[in-house]
């Protein structure tokens, strides 16, 4: 399984180091326009979440790419032609932006430490928002690979998996909509660690539910 | 039409195979393949073809009734039975940015038995450009690099899924002169599925054909072109009954009729004291379209 998960993060390799320098070029952009702006820009907080934020999407869209791009590619095929079993490349599937999520969070984690050396001041709030942005992107991966699962049951008649995926989707929006909600009116010291643990929770339940869907799949040829 | 054959030792096994599609069956299908046979299992597109080939590779689940391999039950959780498995189809799932060599180099780590020197002979034989991208190849080439593919790892049964389908004559010619030379060892057991039949005449021991997701019938090669025959005679009789006749034509005094059981109905034109008989053969071709064009009628007839 590490085998053919190196060689996908080699194979997008090109995509990852494109999508990163986009990000970079868009970073250097923005910090020329803030520092331009002065004190009429954003506070100080705000800026280095929003050069962060930048860094923590990019690889993930590149994640999408390189989701649409294996399924194009029909990897699977290739793949069960080794002593891979579904479990192990449903563990590929959901691996993959993982290490592209971690990747955009050591990046984001580089440009405000940076940014804290720079100004003397490392505000927690756009570690917050970097981090919010950076799990909200990485639970709505998930989600789109559990919806692909549930989608690919559906399909195969698997009509009781497909109904336990749009179940699980559900239930994941509304445990969500409620923490959020929550949230929103409960403001206090644990409001972001909450937003935070919810998405997490929510991300790590999804990726459960993907591969033990994957795994029960009746046709790999897709 | 079920083949019920008692050796555990087959290269590959289906037993009651059948999968269910909206508005199509396959199966369910009873199939033996020996070791060292080319069948060629024969079927217009939607037959059910793809499909018996995916489930013999775990690519597909079947409903009811499963595969072997070499006795190794086939399923996508299970690998013992991929080591004796090689597949050729028209998707290999190859990175199509990386050079062919580099996606040989890559299934070197990821298929036991995988042999460097095999890969590399092959690719010399067939004339594969290493070096080049796999989407700028041509698709010759992609069915020859899924070909190297399928062989590096010393698999004892091939699945090809139409695998000259598409090409143009000259790259069909080259690549079907490849899959001769593999067959020629009598090491592997191909199961080759096409629907150009011009095909099976160069490649094919045995026939099964399939068609509306059943096999109608399986018979050698050689027994089919020896067994059918296009017969013209006279006779006053407006309505003759012959045995293993699939299809009647009466022009003026003179019939013409297609037979798959030649001795069978000489003997009985003999009887009926039939005028100017004239028998020729029918190739293999032919002889393909119209048990495909007659499915279940010929089934019968032949049972």
């Amino acid at each position: 399984m590490w085998h053919a998960l190196r060689a996908e993060l080699a194979y997008f390799r090109p995509w990852l180091i494109g999508g990163m320098g986009l990000a970079l070029g868009v970073v250097i952009i923005v910090s020329v326009v803030f520092f331009a702006v002065g004190d009429d820009g954003p506070p100080g907080h705000a800026a280095a979440g929003i050069r962060g934020m930048f860094l923590i999407m990019a690889p993930m869209i590149v994640g999408f790419i390189i989701q649409t791009l294996r399924s194009e590619e029909r990897r699977t095929r290739l793949l069960l032609a080794g002593p891979l079993t579904p479990r192990q490349l449903a563990g590929v599937m959901v691996l993959l932006p993982v290490i592209l999520f971690a990747i955009g969070v050591l990046a984001a984690a580089l440009v405000i430490s940076a940014d804290a050396l720079v100004t003397g001041k490392l505000a927690l709030e756009s570690l917050h928002i970097v981090g919010y942005v950076g799990g909200m992107l990485f639970m709505g991966t998930m989600i789109g690979l559990l919806v692909q699962e549930a989608t690919a049951a559906h399909r195969q008649r698997r009509l009781l998996a497909a109904a336990a995926g749009w179940a699980s989707f559900v239930v994941a929006m509304l445990f969500l909509a409620a923490l959020t909600a929550a949230v929103v009116f409960l403001q206090g010291p644990m409001s972001w660690p909450s937003l935070h643990l919810g998405n997490l929770i929510v991300a790590l339940a999804t990726m459960v539910a993907t591969v033990a869907m994957y795994t029960g799949r009746t046709d790999f040829t897709r | 039409m079920n083949d019920h054959r008692p050796e555990a030792t087959a290269a590959a096994r289906l037993s009651g195979l059948t999968k269910r599609f909206p508005g199509f069956q396959l199966g369910p299908i009873d199939l033996a393949l020996e070791p060292g046979t080319v069948l060629a299992l024969v079927g217009p597109n939607g037959a059910g073809k793809t499909t018996t080939l995916n489930c013999m590779a775990g690519l597909i689940v079947p409903d009811e009734g499963g595969t072997e391999v070499y006795g190794a039950p086939v399923h996508p959780s299970r690998t013992e039975y991929r080591r004796d498995v090689g597949y050729v189809g028209e998707e290999s799932g190859f990175f199509q940015r990386w050079t062919a060599g580099r996606n040989l180099d890559y299934l070197a780590k990821l298929l036991p038995g995988w042999s460097h020197d095999r890969a590399s002979r092959l690719a010399d034989r067939f004339g594969l450009p290493l070096g080049k991208a796999v989407n700028k190849l041509s698709r010759g080439n992609r069915t020859k690099l899924a070909l190297v593919a399928a062989l590096a790892h010393g698999p004892r049964l091939l699945l090809l899924d139409e695998p000259t389908a598409g090409l143009d004559p000259v790259v069909r010619s080259e690549v079907l002169d490849v899959f001769w030379e593999i067959t020629e060892d009598g090491e592997h057991a191909v199961l080759y599925s096409t629907h150009v039949l011009s095909d099976i005449n160069r490649l094919a021991d045995e026939l099964a054909f399939l068609r509306d997701g059943q096999i109608v019938l399986r018979t050698g090669r050689d027994e089919l072109s020896e067994s059918w025959r296009r017969v013209s005679f006279r006779l006053p009789e407006e309505n003759v009954e012959l045995p293993g006749v699939v299809e009647h034509r009466r022009v003026r005094a003179e019939h013409q009729v297609i037979t798959q059981d030649a001795p069978a109905t000489l003997q009985q034109l003999t009887v009926l004291g039939a005028e100017a008989v004239e028998v020729s053969r029918m190739s293999v071709d032919e002889i393909a379209v119209q048990i495909l064009k007659e499915g279940h009628h010929v089934a019968r007839a032949a049972s």
